[in-house]
C-alpha cells in the first residue's frame, strides 16, 4: 500500500545487491516487514504457519530468517515500530478491515472447494497483527541483539527522521510513502541477496534504491508539491481522486504548482476540503516524531533465549533453528569486517 | 580513440580477467599512450585491485589518445577462456564501433579467430585511491605467491580468516583457528625473498577475498606484501611478462574497534 507512483521512480531506481549496502544501517519499516511475512509465509491452502497451541507464528519465522540474512551480510538492520495511528490513518485502517473480512469469508469458501489456489489469494489479504505478535517479534528482534525504536506515530516519518540525523543510512519500506515523509534514502525488496552474476536475466525482485533528491530533481518539483500528488493519486491517510494516477497528478501539480492551486481553480473532477489537505500535508510535513530514542546498539546474540522462544515456546524444528543459529555463531565469534572507505578519508 | 594491444602469451591476461570477473561485475580498461590500466572495487568496498601494464611489455601496443572502454567481465572471461595456452590475444578498439574485438591466433600458424563484445555504458566511480597508496607500512617482505597459496589453503579447513604476523628479526606466521582445531605456518627470514620488517605487526583477513588472488600466483614468481596492525593488506605481485598488480584488502577488526560514524557515503 501506500502511494503508487511505481512509474515515475522506474526512472530513478537503481538495482542493488546485499554487497552495496555492505556495514550500511538500515531504519525497516517492521509492521510494513511482519505484515509481508505473514501474508507470504502460508502453507499451500493459506494458512499461516503456527505452533502446537494454534497461535500464528509465520511472522517469527520471517523475521528470523530475514535478520540472519542480514547480520550475515554485515547489514546493520534496526527495526521501527509505528506508534498511534493517526486520525487519518485509523479511517484507512477501517476501511482495511473491511477489506479483510470480506476477504475471510471468500477464504473460506475457497477452502471449501478445495481451490486452494483462490484460497490463499484471499488469505493473503486477511492477514491481521495484534498485539501478542508485535510483542513477540520485539522480543525476537531483541534477542537476536537488533536495535528497535518505537515510533510516536508512523515508523516512516521516524525512519526518514533517523536518516536525516545519519543514525540511519537509508529507510526499508515497500511503501513509497517514505519519500513524502522526506525518507532521502529507501530501499524496497530489501529482502533477497541476489548473487553477483544476473546478466541476461532480468530478475524481478531485486533490491530497489531511490534517492528523493534525485527522483524530485528528475520530475522537476518540491517535496512539497510530491505531497500534493499524494493527496490526488492517494496515500495511507486519504484514498486519494478515483480515476487520477501517477501521470495525471504529475501533470496537474506542474502545471498549477500546488494543490491547493487546483482546488482554487477549479480543476475538473477535484473536490476537496482544503482542511483534509492541511491535515494531510501535516502529517508529512509534521510528522510526530520521537527525537530522543536510545542510543542505537547492536548488542550480542542471546542463542538461549532465541532457541526458547522459537523452539520450546512456538514449536519450530529444533534442527533449523539450531542450524541456522549455527551460522550465526559462526559469523559472531569471528572479528568484524570494515570496508576501505575508512582508509580512503584520513 | 583507438588501440591495439597484443600480447603473445594470452596466460596473463586470461588469468588478471578470470581474478576480477570474481570479484566484480563491470570495469573499465584504460588505455593510454603508456600504459594499459584496470581498477576495479567490489561493490562491498573490502577490496581494489590495480593492474597496470607498460607500453613495452606489450608485444605490440598502438595507442595515441587515451580511451576508456566500460567492459563485462563475465562475458570477457568467458571470450578469454576460449583461448589456447599458446595463443596470441590482440585487442582492437576503434571509436566508431561500440565494441572491442578480441583476435586469438595460434601459435605458428595463421589460423584466427575473432570475438567481439560490445562495450558498457558504465559510469565507474573515481577511487580515492591516494591516501591508500600513502600508508606507511612498517612490514614489508617478498615471498614466492606459493606460499601464500597454501597458508589460503591450509587455513579454509578451518575458519574463514587467515591471521598474518610478522615479527623484526623472526620471520612471518601465518594462521588460522577454529572449533576443531588451528594451523600454523611459519616462515623463518631465510625463505623471504626480502624482508624490511620493524616491529610486530598482524591483521586478520577474509579468505573470501584472499582466494580471488589464487589465479594470480600462477602468473607471477614474486610477490610483496604489506602488513600494518588493522590496516588493508597491501599485496603487490609482479607479472611474469611484465607489469604490476596492487591488490588492497580492508582487515577484519575486533568490534570495539569499529568507529560508528563512518560507512554514510554513497555507494
Amino acid at each position: 500500500m501506500g502511494i503508487k507512483i511505481n512509474e515515475l521512480v522506474g526512472e530513478v531506481k537503481r538495482s542493488i545487491t546485499f554487497e552495496n549496502l555492505f556495514s550500511k544501517k538500515i531504519a525497516i519499516d517492521a509492521f510494513n516487514t511482519i505484515y509481508q511475512f505473514l501474508a507470504i509465509i502460508r502453507q499451500r491452502d493459506g494458512t499461516p504457519l503456527k505452533d502446537y497451541e494454534g497461535n500464528i507464528t509465520s511472522h517469527l519465522s520471517g523475521l528470523f530468517y530475514r535478520t540472519i540474512n542480514f547480520i550475515e551480510h554485515n547489514i546493520k538492520p534496526i527495526y521501527i515500530f509505528d506508534g498511534k495511528p493517526s486520525e487519518l490513518k485509523l479511517k484507512t485502517i477501517k476501511e482495511r478491515r473491511k477489506v479483510k473480512e470480506e476477504a475471510k469469508v471468500k477464504m473460506v469458501e475457497a477452502q471449501e472447494k478445495e481451490d486452494f489456489k483462490e484460497a490463499k489469494k484471499f488469505a493473503q489479504m486477511t492477514s491481521k497483527l495484534d498485539s501478542d505478535m508485535i510483542e513477540e517479534s520485539k522480543k525476537l528482534i531483541t534477542f537476536m541483539g537488533i536495535p528497535l525504536v518505537e515510533a510516536s506515530s508512523e515508523g516512516e516519518s521516524q525512519s526518514a527522521y533517523m536518516v536525516e540525523r545519519g543514525d540511519a543510512w537509508a529507510c526499508a519500506s515497500q511503501d513509497y510513502d517514505t519519500l513524502l515523509f522526506g525518507g532521502e534514502r529507501l530501499i524496497r525488496n530489501f529482502a533477497v541477496s541476489r548473487s553477483k552474476k544476473v546478466k541476461d536475466t532480468t530478475v524481478t525482485l531485486d533490491i530497489e534504491y531511490v534517492s528523493l533528491s534525485k527522483f524530485l530533481n528528475n520530475l522537476g518539483i518540491t517535496r512539497e508539491q510530491l505531497i500534493g500528488m499524494g493527496v490526488l493519486i492517494g496515500t495511507d491517510f486519504f484514498p486519494g481522486i478515483k480515476g487520477i494516477g501517477q501521470h495525471k497528478a504529475l501533470e496537474l501539480i506542474k502545471e498549477h504548482k500546488s494543490i491547493e492551486n487546483i482546488i482554487k481553480n477549479k480543476v475538473k473532477g477535484i473536490e476537496i476540503d482544503l482542511d483534509v489537505v492541511n491535515q494531510i500535508k501535516d502529517i508529512f510535513l509534521n510528522p510526530d516524531i520521537k527525537k530522543e530514542y536510545p542510543k542505537l546498539i547492536w548488542n550480542k546474540i542471546d542463542y538461549e533465549k532465541i532457541e526458547e522462544l522459537m523452539i520450546e515456546q512456538h514449536n519450530f524444528s529444533e534442527s533449523r533453528i539450531k542450524n541456522a543459529l549455527e551460522r550465526l555463531r559462526k559469523k559472531d565469534s569471528s572479528k568484524t569486517q570494515v570496508s576501505l572507505d575508512r582508509y580512503f578519508k584520513k | 580513440m583507438s588501440f591495439t594491444l597484443k600480447l603473445e602469451n594470452s596466460r596473463i591476461l586470461k588469468g588478471i580477467v578470470e581474478t576480477l570477473a570474481s570479484i566484480i561485475d563491470e570495469t573499465e580498461f584504460m588505455v593510454t599512450p603508456k600504459e594499459f590500466t584496470i581498477s576495479a572495487m567490489d561493490p562491498s568496498r573490502i577490496c581494489l585491485l590495480k593492474l597496470s601494464i607498460k607500453k613495452d611489455n606489450f608485444d605490440d601496443y598502438k595507442c595515441s589518445k587515451e580511451s576508456k572502454v566500460g567492459l563485462n567481465l563475465d562475458d570477457l572471461d568467458k571470450i578469454l577462456k576460449r583461448c589456447a595456452a599458446n595463443d596470441s590475444v590482440e585487442i582492437d578498439f576503434n571509436e566508431k564501433d561500440q565494441k572491442i574485438k578480441i583476435k586469438m591466433q595460434r601459435e605458428g600458424t595463421s589460423r584466427t579467430r575473432t570475438f567481439s563484445l560490445a562495450l558498457l555504458d558504465i559510469d565507474i566511480e573515481e577511487i580515492p585511491m591516494e591516501n591508500l597508496l600513502n600508508i606507511e607500512y612498517s612490514s614489508k617482505w617478498v615471498i614466492d605467491p606459493e606460499f601464500l597459496v597454501e597458508a589460503i589453503k591450509d587455513a579454509e579447513i578451518y575458519s574463514e580468516i587467515l591471521n598474518m604476523k610478522s615479527i623484526e628479526d623472526q620471520g612471518l606466521v601465518f594462521s588460522s583457528t577454529g572449533q576443531i582445531g588451528e594451523m600454523n605456518y611459519e616462515l623463518e627470514l631465510d625463505e623471504l625473498i626480502e624482508t624490511d620488517i620493524s616491529g610486530t605487526s598482524s591483521g586478520a583477513y577474509s579468505l573470501t577475498f584472499l582466494k580471488a588472488i589464487l589465479k594470480i600466483s600462477s602468473i607471477t614468481e614474486k610477490l610483496e606484501i604489506s602488513l600494518k596492525t588493522d590496516h588493508p593488506l597491501k599485496m603487490m605481485f609482479n607479472l611474469l611478462e611484465g607489469g604490476e598488480l596492487f591488490y588492497f584488502l580492508a582487515p577484519r577488526v575486533e568490534e570495539a574497534d569499529f568507529d560508528e560514524d563512518e560507512d554514510m557515503d554513497e555507494f
